[in-house]
C-alpha cells in the first residue's frame, strides 16, 4: 500500500516537486504539441503538393489518350470507363489509324500509380513509333515488334540493374480493318467480350506478356463484324476489384454477365450503369486496381 | 504487486530496507531491484538510498537494475537528473548497464517522465542515453524475463 510522507519538511518538498512536475511536464506536452503541428502542416503541405502534381500529370496522360469523340470517328459508339487507383495509373486506351487499319489496344501495365504511369507512357510511344515504322497486317508481328522496341527503349542503361519487368503489359489489342469489315483480336491475359446479333462470344487472350525480353507467339482471331457488333476490352483491375457483402473478387464472369445485360442500351448510359455496379461493389472499400472498359460499337 | 512478484521477492535477497525502497538482489539472474514503497521519496533519502545500493554493486557482477517505481507519484527533478547523469554513470562502470522501469499505470505519470528526460538532456546535452540500455516494463516479472 503506499504510505504518504508525513514530515512537514518532505511535505514542502513534496509540494515543490509537483509544482515542478507540473510545470515542466505542461511546457514539455506544450512544446511536443507546437512540433506536432509543424509537423503536421508540413505533411499537409507535402501532400497537397503532391496532389497537386499527381492531378496535372493526369491531365498529361489523359491528353495523350484518345478520346470518345476522336473514337466516335471510326466506330459509331465509344465508350471509355479510365478509373485509376491513384490518380494516375498504368492502364491506358492507345489509338493508332494507317492506311485501312484502326488500332486500338487496351493495356495493363505492370503496377499503378507514378511507375505504372511512367511505364504506360513509355508503352504509349514505343506503340505509335513502331506502328508508324511497320506494316500493319498482322497482330503478332506488331506486338513482337513492340515488345522489342519497347524491352531496348528500358534497358538503354546497360550499367543499371536496378529496373527488371517482371511482367510486362496485359493487352487486348483490336485490329479493325474497315475494307475488309473485318476485326483481328490478339490479346495477353485479357479477354474480350463481342456482342454480335445478341449473341455473346468471350475472346481470350495468350497466356503470355508483352514487354519481356522473350516473347511466346501470339494468336490472333480473325473475325467478320458487322455494323452494330460491340467490343468491350477492359483490364483485370474490374474483375479483381473485392467487394460485395462476402468480400469477394467482382470476377470475369460476374463483370461479361453484367456487360452482356447491358446491350441494349447506348453506351454512353451503359457507363453510367457500369460506374453504379462497381462502386456499389466496392462500397466503402479501397479501389484494389486501375481500372479501365472500353466500348466499341460497330 | 501481485501474489507472483510478491513470491519472486521472497526469493531474492534484500538488502536494504528503510523508510522509502526495498532493495534487493536476484545473482541468478545478474540483477539488482529496488522497490519504491513511498508516493515520495525526498531527495536527500533517494540519494542515500541509491549510494548504498551502488556501494552494494561495486562489490558485485550484476548486469541489471529495476526499479519499481509504481508506488510513486511525484518525484524530484533534480534528484532525478543526479540519478541519471551521475549515479548510473557510477553503475556502468561496475558492468550495470541495463534499466529495467515500471512506473505507475497512471499517462499523465509517464508523460511526467518524458518531460524530466527532456529536461535532463537539455540541461546535460552530452549525456549518452543510447549508452544505457533502458526499457519499461508492466511488473518485476516481465523486467526479469
Amino acid at each position: 500500500m503506499v504510505q504518504l510522507v508525513d514530515s512537514s519538511n518532505n511535505a514542502e518538498e513534496q509540494i515543490s516537486a509537483m509544482e515542478n512536475m507540473l510545470e515542466m511536464t505542461t511546457e514539455y506536452l506544450n512544446q511536443t504539441k507546437n512540433q506536432l503541428k509543424k509537423e503536421k502542416d508540413k505533411l499537409e503541405k507535402i501532400q497537397s503538393d503532391l496532389f497537386k502534381s499527381l492531378k496535372f500529370a493526369a491531365i498529361i496522360q489523359e491528353a495523350i489518350q484518345p478520346s470518345e469523340i476522336d473514337l466516335r470517328q471510326k466506330f459509331s459508339d465509344v465508350s471509355i470507363y479510365s478509373r485509376p487507383r491513384d490518380i494516375i495509373g498504368g492502364d491506358f486506351v492507345w489509338h493508332f489509324e494507317k492506311d485501312d487499319q484502326t488500332l486500338i489496344a487496351c493495356i495493363d501495365c505492370t503496377g499503378h500509380g507514378v511507375p505504372g504511369a511512367m511505364l504506360s507512357m513509355a508503352a504509349y510511344f514505343c506503340l505509335s513509333q513502331i506502328a508508324e515504322r511497320i506494316e500493319l497486317n498482322s497482330n503478332e508481328y506488331f506486338l513482337k515488334a513492340f515488345n522489342t522496341e519497347f524491352y531496348n527503349y528500358l534497358h538503354k542503361n546497360k550499367a543499371s540493374h536496378e529496373f527488371s519487368m517482371e511482367h510486362g503489359f496485359d493487352i487486348s489489342l483490336l485490329r479493325y480493318d474497315k475494307s475488309s469489315s473485318k476485326i483481328f483480336f490478339s490479346g495477353t491475359n485479357q479477354q474480350v467480350l463481342y456482342l454480335s446479333n445478341r449473341v455473346s462470344k468471350i475472346l481470350k487472350g495468350d497466356r503470355t506478356y508483352v514487354g519481356n525480353k522473350q516473347i511466346d507467339s501470339i494468336r490472333e482471331i480473325e473475325l467478320n463484324v458487322r455494323s452494330g457488333d460491340i467490343f468491350y476490352l477492359f483490364t483485370d483491375g474490374i474483375p479483381d476489384q473485392f467487394g460485395g457483402s462476402r468480400y469477394k473478387k467482382i470476377g470475369r464472369k460476374r463483370v461479361l454477365q453484367f456487360l452482356t445485360n447491358l446491350q441494349n442500351l447506348n453506351l454512353s448510359k451503359q457507363q453510367e450503369m457500369i460506374d453504379v455496379f462497381l462502386k456499389t461493389w466496392q462500397g466503402n472499400r479501397e479501389q484494389t486496381d486501375d481500372m479501365l472498359l472500353i466500348g466499341l460499337k460497330i | 504487486m501481485n501474489i507472483e512478484e510478491l513470491n519472486y521477492l521472497e526469493k531474492c535477497e534484500k538488502v536494504i530496507e528503510d523508510d522509502f525502497f526495498n532493495a534487493y538482489l536476484d545473482k541468478k539472474n545478474k540483477a539488482a531491484l529496488c522497490v519504491c514503497k513511498q508516493s515520495y521519496i525526498p531527495a536527500e533519502d533517494f540519494i542515500n538510498s541509491f549510494n548504498q545500493i551502488a556501494d552494494i554493486l561495486e562489490k558485485t557482477r550484476l548486469e541489471s537494475f529495476i526499479f519499481d517505481k509504481r508506488a510513486l507519484r511525484a518525484f524530484h527533478q533534480p534528484t532525478m537528473e543526479w540519478y541519471f547523469v551521475e549515479w548510473k554513470n557510477r553503475i556502468y562502470n561496475y558492468g550495470v548497464n541495463k534499466h529495467y522501469k515500471i512506473l505507475p499505470p497512471q499517462d499523465w505519470f509517464a508523460d511526467c517522465v518524458e518531460a524530466g528526460k527532456a529536461s535532463i538532456l537539455k540541461n546535460n546535452p552530452s549525456f549518452e542515453f543510447e549508452k544505457f540500455n533502458i526499457k519499461y516494463c508492466d511488473s518485476i516479472i516481465d523486467a526479469i524475463e
